[in-house]
This record gives structure tokens, sequence and C-alpha cells, in this order.
């Protein structure tokens, strides 16, 4: 098939002829009409013909003409179009003059067509990339943050993790919801890396910033309809650097060097220790005979509901005499300051012939946990193209990238997770007690003999689990571009995404939780080939434009693992597959994923201020059953600018136009979702067995449906200072290819249909202002904001809800008919009709199952940035901000139940009081004196935790609830905040925060002061990122970004990375 | 604007040569790790894995708990008797455990020369009922294992049992011991289809013992038939009809080696009679 259109190709070069010209030589000088500064690299072309040369550092050029009289073009971006006839002048003084109106801006689309940005009938945002090569983040897609409205970013648990975006919400039920990445026009596959503790993270984290010229964000349906089932949820399309005019070459390096430190750390608290029921040790077992007066501090009572710590000797749990005294700074003594240091160094050309850009960048980083996240990548690109004939040019680009990490922290609820442990740390425990962290034999020393559950040491994971990992990513292709006759243009581009990584994870041999140790290797790759090839047609005729085009595409994506697992091994400490003390479990799995299409659009304009568009395309793709593999999508929009057609620009309105369409997009589905075969599931007494999964597969899968509707206006004041684009949009998607539930009965726990309809709509805005402009000082601000309403209209007949992930036993996150997506709910306090918390005898309450526990859509999200200009100098600073959502955090309902978060301190001075010096009884407690039965006479004092409510009995019989009276039983705070199980809605947090998530001072050296240098530029910048949580509702040291999935299932915390701020300096220079 | 149309009548032209391959979208979207075909011994083989696995569990975390009237709280297998995810798991297992052995059934009845393992499937699901049935009662039956509906209903106790025996007594009858057998049983050595029967002819006698306070007359039938063959029941501890959990690989080896601690099986196995 390709090579059919490359025969086609290969007929349609031959057909073109060369030319060659005469000599005469013209020089000249090209500057700005304004302040006369010389213009480097405007472009000089001769009209009708290829010939053309670009100005030098002076703005001076030099051109061969064949004949006098031919005309020359100047052109340079930003500036108009200037056309000279040639006379007798050998010296041309050329000043261009500055497009002010900037009416013509032309933008990225759908397929890497450039379009005039005024004709598109839908909403697209170009990033602002100045700040993503300064205020660094190792990973690019956490840089977008606050980039556009309605752009957003959920990073994940520390710097090397994944990162999810999503843009106006979520359409599909259980599928993908992340936009696509688009670099130069490939698509790539961009994988979360999530798998278990450990994030691989995704492949666009690796995109070098340095290389980014621009990057256009897509939002919708609408926008992408050419791009097809891939870009349902919108595209991110990013266009990498060429080469420049220079006079020789040109040269740029940057330093760039970030710190980073914690800047929030959990709220402990430094009264209460170890132990249990306000005691150090509960039996005699406790007690040391040979040293009668030291109490042993015991290890299954390690959780800190001890008594307070005095400063008197105990036996600690290693055996060692140590005070019982606080230790505040147990937890933060893990942490220290990191570095990530990027160098980068580009080289760069361009000519009548053709240009090139060659680059490297080197990524050094660590980070705040000791050893942990190291980093070294590095990114090499090349880019390059060439003028084969007047009309005929092909371009060729390589990227290429190798990431290596060492010691990827462990994520989320997992006994790897120091942030787990710290957690059930008891709070008189110091890091003397924990050293060393193993026997003589290497085996972890475990304080006690008996019991699990003891906590874990964190210099254990810290020290004894590791892994490491290497990326190779390589990112290229060629195309060929060939003018065929007047605005009809061909181009044919084949590229290779090809990933591999290759890694292993190791647990050393006397884990407590794996006493015989694990090693896992694993070699991943994925193969991304594409084809694809188009014609373009631009003419214009009076007042009539129109542009067309029509092309195929054909795409081949092949993921292929191979896993090995040990979970025995023979020695400690070798990390080899050779330690294994049991046969090694191969897995092998490959999946193909084939897409074809075709796809046309024509876009019809009439005097520049009317614009109709009409796209189709045809997918056929593999995963679905081959009589509904087929599927059609169009789109149609129109935009309308009103102040041209009707001559309204004036001082105040400098442009103004309006913009509506229609689309509808497909999808197909995963790999291998139609028949269930038979999986082989290893040797069972020598004899193979197999089995079937637990989910039922689908034979008759209809495509999903995106259907998408949005309006919207694009206005410009006073002379384009004050720019206002505004999106209404209504997006529905039908025919969800869901996951769904099933009755295990049927031998299947889930099975996949067909069904459900999800609805978003919302608003985005998005306001750019010059409130102040003269000669040496700019202040602009710059104000994204969004809402998306998102509402699951229904799931399927039969199953109004569905669970996403369930987070110990009483807490899901799920999806529910007639909600937003993702609903938590969880076990919760019970309250009778009157609103009163229902309160058991015990004092402690009622609870009923699966309570509505809040949302995690938030309400609005957006950024506010500035930027102040004088001279040379610049001050830059994006604020970002979410409103509304909620998450379960697991971090304060542990911090709570093991009594070591500042919050658990509530009750207890009560509770101690009451039972160990007075010596009150529970009935005393209740508020009955225990001698008399009468009523206590000191019963107002707080005697320990209480729920307030309505006690009642309970008939064992019939279930009745009987009402006794209001609750006076103080409980103590042990049992009381133990008993958070029974009331997640305590732990969930309202996810809205503003952060201080950019800030950047620079200084530019002024171009008159390097005139007499080789530099043409030079700038160093002081910058800061994630600077601090400005507002937020959630205890200290939790994130209110923080998530535990790059998955739909978004709304749970546990055992986030702490936030951490990250500052430092950037240095640029270029020749 | 002619040679224009022309481009692009032509490329529309190689464009759909280009695009109509959808040729092979079945074979790519086949994942080549499983298997579409798989001789019944092996299917058997994992459904009596999966089986003694289940029963081990029941036998450790519901039947042990109970009739000790006791709930282990700590020790190195905690459990605090038998809670509903537990039951879920176990529910969960049991059916996806009937689903392949229907499966056999289902893909080779009336297959020439599969007549012997057909039945023997039919007997090991009548096998695996009983023990739920028992267990707990009137459960899914006539349409368990139905992938076209998300909802199955229940079947009642008796039904149950009188469906059961009546399948018992169809493999009785219907096991040729000239005919095909498993060629690796993990049962009875070299597939031996007398002691199939053997196994069928005794379910059959231990389920109508059970259930003749319930269904008399049936119970009655089926006890007394047995009985006409009494030389095909099991006749002495020698005969006992076991099945070995034996030699593993480390995929299966967590959850069998906790079974088996807990319940101090014996080295020869789960006795299934």
């Amino acid at each position: 098939m390709k090579n059919k259109s490359l025969i086609i190709l290969l007929m349609l070069l031959l057909g073109s002829g060369f030319s060659f010209a005469q000599k005469m030589t013209i020089k000249g000088k090209v500057t700005d009409s304004e302040d006369n500064s010389p213009l480097l690299g405007a472009t000089v072309i001769i009209e009708g013909m290829s010939t053309g040369v670009i100005t030098g550092i002076d703005g001076d050029f030099t051109i061969d003409i064949p004949e006098k009289n031919v005309v020359l073009i100047f052109s340079y971006v930003g500036y108009q179009e200037k056309k000279i006839r040639v006379s007798n002048d050998r010296f041309l003084l050329v000043p261009l003059v500055e497009d002010t109106k900037l009416l013509s801006e032309v933008v990225v689309t759908a397929l890497g067509i450039t379009r005039e940005s005024k004709s598109l009938g839908y909403a697209h945002q170009t990033i602002n990339t100045e700040s993503i090569t300064e205020v660094r983040d190792a990973n690019l897609s956490n840089m977008l943050a606050g980039k556009a409205a309605g752009l957003n970013i959920i990073s994940g648990s520390g710097p090397t993790s994944s990162t999810r975006i999503e843009i106006r919400g979520s359409k599909s039920l259980t599928g993908n919801n992340q936009p696509v990445f688009v670099v130069d026009g490939v698509l790539i596959q961009n994988d979360m890396g999530q798998e278990d503790d450990l994030d691989y993270g995704n492949i666009a984290g690796n995109i070098n910033p340095d290389d980014i010229e621009s990057i256009e964000v897509l939002k919708g349906a609408n926008a992408a309809a050419l791009y097809g089932s891939d870009a349902a949820n919108g595209a991110i399309l990013i266009t990498t650097k060429k080469g420049k005019a220079h006079k020789d070459f040109g040269v740029s390096y940057g330093l760039n060097m970030m710190f980073s430190t914690i800047r929030e750390y959990p709220e402990f608290q430094n009264i209460y220790g170890g132990g249990n029921s306000i005691r150090l040790g509960e039996s005699s077992k406790y007690r040391d005979m040979e040293q009668a007066n030291l109490v042993m501090l015991s290890v299954y009572n390690a959780r800190s509901w001890g008594i307070p710590m005095l400063g008197f000797d105990v036996l600690g749990r290693n055996g060692e005499i140590k005070s019982y005294s606080p230790n505040p700074n147990n937890v933060y003594d893990y942490y220290s300051t990191s570095r990530q240091i990027t160098n980068s160094l580009s080289v760069n050309k361009s000519n009548e012939y053709g240009s090139f850009r060659l680059s490297y960048t080197n990524t050094n980083s660590t980070d705040v946990l000791k050893n942990t996240n190291e980093r070294n990548r590095h990114n090499f690109s090349l880019r390059t193209s060439y003028n084969l004939h007047r009309l005929v040019n092909v371009e060729a680009n390589v990227r290429y990238s190798i990431d290596e990490v060492d010691n990827r922290s462990y994520s989320g609820w997992s006994d790897r997770n120091p942030m787990k442990a710290y957690l059930f740390f008891p709070r008189d425990i110091s890091l003397d007690e924990l050293t060393p962290w193993k026997d003589e034999n290497g085996n972890a020393l475990k304080f006690s003999t008996a019991s699990d559950s003891e906590f874990r040491n964190p210099l254990w994971s810290i020290n004894e689990c590791w892994n490491e990992d290497t990326k190779k990513w390589l990112l290229t292709d060629i195309s060929l571009n060939i003018d065929m006759t007047k605005g009809l243009k061909f181009k044919a581009r084949a590229s290779a995404d090809v990933q591999t990584s290759t890694g292993y994870d190791f647990t050393n041999k006397g884990t407590p939780w794996q006493v015989h140790g694990q090693y896992k290797s694993f070699h991943r790759s994925i193969d991304n080939y594409q084809y694809e090839a188009f014609l373009t047609y631009d003419k214009r005729i009076s007042d009539f434009s129109v542009f067309a085009n029509l092309g195929a595409n054909w795409r081949q994506n092949t993921m292929k693992r191979e896993n090995s697992l040990s979970n025995s091994l023979i020695v400690h400490d070798m990390a080899s597959l050779s330690n294994s003390a049991e046969a090694i479990q191969v897995t092998q799995s490959e999946e193909i994923i084939k897409r074809q299409s075709i796809f046309g659009s024509v876009s019809f304009g009439y005097k520049d201020w009317i614009y109709m568009d009409v796209t189709g395309r045809n997918d056929w793709n593999s995963t679905l059953p081959i009589e509904n593999c087929s599927y059609f999508y169009p789109s149609v929009g129109g935009s309308f600018i009103f102040s041209e057609a009707f001559k309204i620009s004036g001082k105040i309105l400098s442009f103004g136009k309006v913009r509506a369409s229609w689309a509808k997009v497909g999808n197909g589905t995963s790999f291998n979702q139609l028949y269930n075969n038979y999986i082989y599931d290893g040797l069972f007494n020598s004899v193979p067995i197999f089995s079937l999964g637990n989910r039922l597969k689908n034979p008759y899968l209809k495509p999903e449906t995106t259907y998408s509707t949005e309006v919207g206006t694009d206005l410009r004041f006073f002379k384009s200072r004050l720019k206002v684009d505004a999106t209404y949009y209504f997006t529905k998607s039908i025919d969800q290819i869901v996951r769904a539930k099933v009755s295990t009965s049927t031998g299947f726990s889930e099975r996949i249909y067909n069904a459900g309809e999800m609805q978003n709509k919302g608003v985005e805005l998005s306001v750019f202002g010059i409130p102040v402009k003269t000669k040496d000082f700019e202040w602009n601000v710059t104000l994204n904001w969004a809402k998306n309403k998102n509402k699951v209209v229904s799931i399927m007949d039969d199953v109004p809800s569905l669970v996403l992930s369930t987070w110990s036993s009483g807490l899901t996150i799920g999806i529910e008919e007639g909600e937003p997506y993702g609903v938590l709910k969880g076990t919760d306090i019970k309250y009778d009709e009157e609103g009163n918390a229902m309160i058991q005898e015990n004092g402690r309450p009622y609870t009923e199952p699966d309570v509505y526990l809040g949302n995690v859509q938030p309400r609005f999200t957006g950024s506010l940035a500035t930027g102040l200009k004088f001279k040379g100098f610049d001050l830059n600073i994006m604020f970002d901000f979410k409103s509304g959502g909620k998450f379960f955090s697991a971090s304060a309902y542990h911090g709570v139940r093991e009594g070591s978060s500042l919050q658990s301190l509530q009750y207890r001075d009560e509770y101690l009081f009451s039972s160990t010096v007075l010596g009150e009884d529970s009935n005393e407690r209740m508020g009955i004196n225990s001698v008399t039965n009468q009523s206590y006479s000191d019963s107002e004092r707080a005697k320990g935790g209480i729920y307030p409510g309505v006690v009642y009995l309970q008939d064992d019989e019939t279930g009745e609830f009987i009402k006794v009276g209001p609750n006076t039983n103080y409980i103590s705070a042990q049992t009381y905040w133990q008993n958070a199980s029974g009331m997640y809605s305590r732990f969930i947090y309202s996810a809205s925060y503003i952060k201080l998530r950019e800030l950047s001072v620079g200084y530019t050296i002024p171009r008159k002061f390097l005139r007499q240098t080789p530099i043409k530029s030079a700038r160093l910048s002081l910058v800061g990122r994630n600077l601090a949580t400005l507002y937020s509702r959630t205890p200290k040291g939790i994130d209110p970004q923080a998530t535990a999935s790059s998955g739909n299932d978004q709304g749970l915390e546990a055992g986030f990375a702490l936030p951490t701020a990250y500052y430092g300096f950037d240095f640029k220079i270029s020749f | 604007m002619k040679t224009i149309l022309k481009y692009f009548l032509l490329s529309f032209l190689c464009i759909s040569s280009f695009s109509r391959c959808t040729d092979g979208f079945e074979d790519i979207n086949k994942n080549k790790h499983e298997f579409v075909f798989i001789e019944p011994e092996y299917l058997l083989a994992s459904t009596i894995k999966n089986s003694i696995n289940m029963m081990g569990n029941l036998n450790a975390r519901m039947y042990w708990p109970y009739s000790h009237q006791i709930t282990i709280s700590s020790g190195d297998f905690p459990g605090y008797g038998s809670s509903l995810s537990e039951l879920n798991n176990m529910w969960a297992n049991f059916y996806s455990t009937v689903y392949m052995v229907k499966a056999i059934q289902h893909d080779f009845e009336g297959v020439e020369g599969y007549e012997n393992r057909v039945l023997i499937a039919q007997i090991w699901e009548c096998y695996l009922f009983y023990i739920f049935t028992t267990t707990f009662g009137g459960i899914p039956y006539t349409d368990a294992c139905r992938d076209d509906i998300t909802s199955i209903p229940y079947d009642n106790e008796t039904d149950i049992y009188i469906d059961i025996l009546n399948r018992l007594k169809e493999a009785c009858n219907n096991l040729d011991p000239e005919g095909d057998k498993l060629g690796s049983d993990l049962i009875f050595e070299d597939g031996n289809i007398e002691r199939w029967k053997q196994f069928a002819y005794s379910l059959r006698l231990k389920i109508a013992l059970e259930v003749q306070n319930a269904i008399p007359e049936i119970a009655e039938e089926h006890g007394k038939e047995v009985m006409r063959n009494e030389e095909m029941l099991v006749n002495s501890n020698e005969e006992n009809i076991y099945v070995q959990w034996g030699e593993v690989t480390p995929r299966n080896t967590p959850g069998i080696m906790t079974v088996m601690y807990m319940t101090r099986l014996p080295p020869k196995g789960l006795n299934l009679t």
C-alpha cells in the first residue's frame, strides 16, 4: 500500500523540471520601520522563483538576480510583506512595517496544516512556551498546568511519574479520557506508566522543551475531527524548532539549575508517644525483669496511642535504653534538597537550500527523598529540511531520547512507600532506633516476632528495595512536500514512534512483607508506525477563497511485553534472575491495533469575513468486529468576522468574530475485547492449565460516538491590547464501550457492553490584556478560566452505578446515573429522620454503607498570569486555581487512626484527665455516678471524645431502632478516632486550591550592548515552580492536587508525595 | 481547475485502494498468546485445580471455624470467620469454574471420540453443584453461566438435587470403558473410565442418602438403582477417591500452601468421597 503511494510520488517528482538563472548582484538591508533596528532572518525572494536569501545579523542580504525588473519580496514574521521592483539600485534599504493588526495570524491545526486563525470555526489556544524552558519541570506535561483554559493537568506522585491530562471533562465511562499528543504531525502513543506501586511515567513527559517552538491545544472533537478517534478528547499539537537563518550558523546554549525542597510537611502531634489505651505496655510481659523500673515499648502498640512523652527512660524497640520523648523530626530527617540540572546545546542553520537544527539536552536530577528518582535523560534531535527543487521539499526528523531512572519512588498505598510508613510511626521513634534495619543475615529486623501488623521501617524500603529502568524513544519521520500546480500541494509522510523500556524491580530477601524477596524484570516495546498522504488545495478567486484537503492515513500500533518474575530469591542483595530459588515465571503479551482512514475537508471563505468548513473522515479499526469496523464521522463549522463584515472595527473594537461548529467522532476500543480465549495459567501436577479471565468479552461491539457542538467568540479591543476568547460547548457521548460488573453467577465478574451516555457542557474563557504599554515598560495579564459540567445520563439497563475502584473495604470511587463522573461513596454515620447522628449505647455511632460523600468534578479551574517588562528586565508570575471537587485522603485517615496526626490530639487530654488522673469509670463518663446511680455531679466537663447525637437501641429480633435520648457518653480519644472507618466523610477534602505555580525574574541583555560581540542574545533568570499553595482546605502536607491514580478513578490520595517547591536559575545564550 | 480535479480524482482512487484492506483485521485483533482450542483434559485439569482450591478454602475458612465454633483472629493466617467479600470471591470462583466445565460439555457435545470426556465433565459439574448446594441451599443452576443475561435466577434446592441425580445417572449409564479417556487425568490413573464410573455411582448414592428426607421417592429410586450395581461403588479404603495438590509451579504456591497449612491436609490430598 505504501509502495503504491511512493511510486506516485516518484512519478510526480520526475515530471517536474529544473531551471537555472543568470546572475546580477543586489545588496541591501532590511530594518524595522519604526526604530530602524536591523531585522535578522527576514526572507528575500524573487517573485515567481524559488531563489531566495535570508538577512544576516545586521539585516543585510546579498542576492543574485537573473535580470533587472524582477520583483523582490521581503517578508518577516509579524511584519507586513513588502514588494520592491529592482531598477538600477544595487543597494536597497528596506524598512518593514510591523503588522499590528495581526489579523493573518496563522495557527497549526489538525494534520499540521497551518490555517488562518480567523477562519477557524472552533476553539484553539496557543500555549505560551516561553516559560517551559525556564521554569522547568522534568516532565513536559506538568508544565502545561495553567497554560490554557480548561486544560486540566493531574500530576502523579513524584517527579518521574505519569501526568494525566483532561480537557472538557470525561467523555468515556470506562475508556480513555485523555487528549492525544501530536509532535510535528505525528501522533504519539502516550500510555500512562502506572504499574502497581511504581509509575514509569508517560512518554509525552520526555519531549524536550528546548526543542519546542509552539504548542497548540485543540480542545474538542470539533478541532480534532480530522485526527479522528484518537482525538475525541482533544489534541495537544507540538511543533518543534527548525533551523533559522544565520550568517554562519546559530548556536544556543542553555543551563538550567533547579533545586527543590519540601515546602509542607504533614502536621504530626508530638505529645503522645507509642503505646495503646494510654499505656506503654499492657501486661507484665512488657516489664523487663532485669531492669524492673523500665518499661519495654511494645511493637504491636507502636502506634501513638500511649502516654505523654515526658522524657523518662524506657527500653526501646531495639532493646536499647532510650528516652520516651518526642522526635518531631523523625519524618523530616529523610528529606533533603534535590537538584535538577539541564544543559542544552543546539546548532542550526537555514538558507535557500534548506535548513537543519541539531540539539542535545541532558537532564540530570535527584529527588528530595535520598536515592530516589535519580534521573539522567538525554534528548537528541535533528530536524532537517531540504529543497530538492523549487517545488519539491523533503524533511527528515529524528528525535531520540534515553531516559534512565534509578529507584523510582514507590507510590500509593504500598508497603514500599515510606510515606505510608510514616503514618504508622510512633511519635517517639527516632532514626537511631530504626538503624540498623537488618540483622547480620541481612533480614529485616523485626521488633517483634509475633505480629505482622507492626509498622514498616522506612529505612528498609529506602535501602533494600530498588529498581532501575531505561526508556528509549525514537520518534522519526520523513516527509515529502510537492507544490504541484498553483495552490495544490501534496504531502506524504512516514513516521515511526518506537518506544522500548527495560528494567527491573527488586525487593530484597528478608523483607518483612515478602520474606523470600522478589525480582521482576521487564522488556516492553511500543511500535507505532504511521503513513499519511494528503493533498491540499488553496485558491482565491476574487472575493472567494477555497481550502480543501483529501488524504489517507494508515497506522499500526504494536505493544509487546515480556515479564519475568521470581518470588523467591537465593541470596540477599543480588538483583538478578539468576538469583531465583524457584522456577522463573515468564509472561508474554502482544497487542496490535491497526487503523486506516481516509479524510477530507473543504473550507470556503468569502471576502475574508465569512468561512464555512466541512470535514469528513472514515476509519477502519481492527479492534471492532469486522462488520462494525468501519465508521464515518463528519463535522461542520463556520466563522463570521462581523467586525470586517459590518466595517465596525475602530478605535475600541479592533476585531470581532463569532464561530460555531458541530462534530461527530467515532471511537474503537482496546485490543482483543471481542472473544474470550484460553489463557495459559501455568502447570499443575505437570498438566498445563488455563483460564478464561474474569471479563466476558463482546463480539457485537459498535464504535463509541461523541457528538460535540460549540459556539464561541473572539473579540479584540484597543488595537488588540485586550483580547477575549469565549467558548461554550456541549458534548454527548453514546454507545460507550463499558466494562460493567455482572452477577458472578455468569462465570465472570464483568462484561463489556455498548451502553451508556455521558454529557459535558461548559464554558472556556481566556482574556489577555496589556493595561500599560510604553516604550520601555509593559504590563500584561492573562486569565484562563473554564467550567465543565459533567453528567452521566445512563450507564446500562439495570445498572445504575459502576465502581471504578475500591479503597479499603468501605470506600469506593464510582459512576452513578444522574451524577457527574466520579462519585465518592463510603461507610458513614447513620442519621435518623430528624438529622441526628444515631449513636449506639457504647458511644459509637451506627454506620451505614455506601453513603454519598462527594463528587470529584471541580466547579471551575483556571489560571491568572501577569508579566511586567521594563527595558531588559521582566517578571512573570502565574497562579493557577481550582474550585470544588472532592477527594478522600487515606493519609489523613490513617494519621488519626494511628494517632500520629495533629488532629488525633483532640479529646486526648480530656480523656487522660478523666481516666488516668481522676480515675473516672465509663459510667461516670456517661454522666452516671457509679456509686449512687444518680447523675454524676461533674457532668459538664468534657471527659473524652463524644459523638453528638441521639442514642438508639436496636432490637435484636426486628432490627428496629428505639430512641433513648441524647448521647452523653464520653469515649476515649483512641476509640473515637479508631472508629474512622465508620466516618469516611471526615476524610473527604475539597480539592480547591490556589497555587503560585510559576515565577520568574529575568534579564535579557539588550541587543545594542551585544552588537560588537558574536553573542546574539543572552538571558539570565531566577525561576521558581510550585512555590506555594496560597489557599487550600486540606490538612498540611496533603496536596489538594494529590491523586493515587493516573486513570479514570480520580479522587483518592494515599501516601502522595509531599508538596515540593522548585527554584533555581536559568541561563541562555545564543551566538 | 481541470488538472486539479484530475489530481483529486486520481488521489481519491489511490486513497480508496490504500484504505480498503481490512483483511487480516480479525487476525490482528487476536492475542497470539491465547488459545482458541484446548483439549478437554487440560480444561478439566484447570477446573479440578480451581475446584480443590475452592474446597480447601471452604474447609479452612468456613467449615473448620463453623465446626469448631471459633473465629481465628491472629496468628500467621488470621481470619475473622467468613467475611462477605470472602464469600463473594468463593462464589465468583465457583461459577467461573463451572463455566469452564460447562464449556467442555458445550464444545465437545456430540463430537465423535469425546463422549466419555464430555460425561466426565458432566460428573464434575454435578460434583461441584452438589458441594455448593449443600453449602448454600438454592443457588443459580439452570441458567448459571449464561452470558446473555446480566442477572441469573436462582433454582430451588430440591430441583437442583433432582437434576444432579439424573445427570449422574446419565453418566453412569453412558460412560463407555472402551471409549475415549482423559489423556492426562489428575484423579485416576491412566484416565480409568471404570473409576470415573465408580465416582459417579458413589456420588449418586451419597447425594441420594443426604436428600432422602427432602425428596424421599427420588432418593429411593436412585439409591436402589445404585445398590443394584453395588460392585460399581467404592468398596474399600484403597478405592477412596483423592485429588492431590502434589507439585505446583510457583505461580500457584501461595494460595495452595495457605490452604494446606490451614487445613493440615494429609499429604495424600483432598478426599472427595
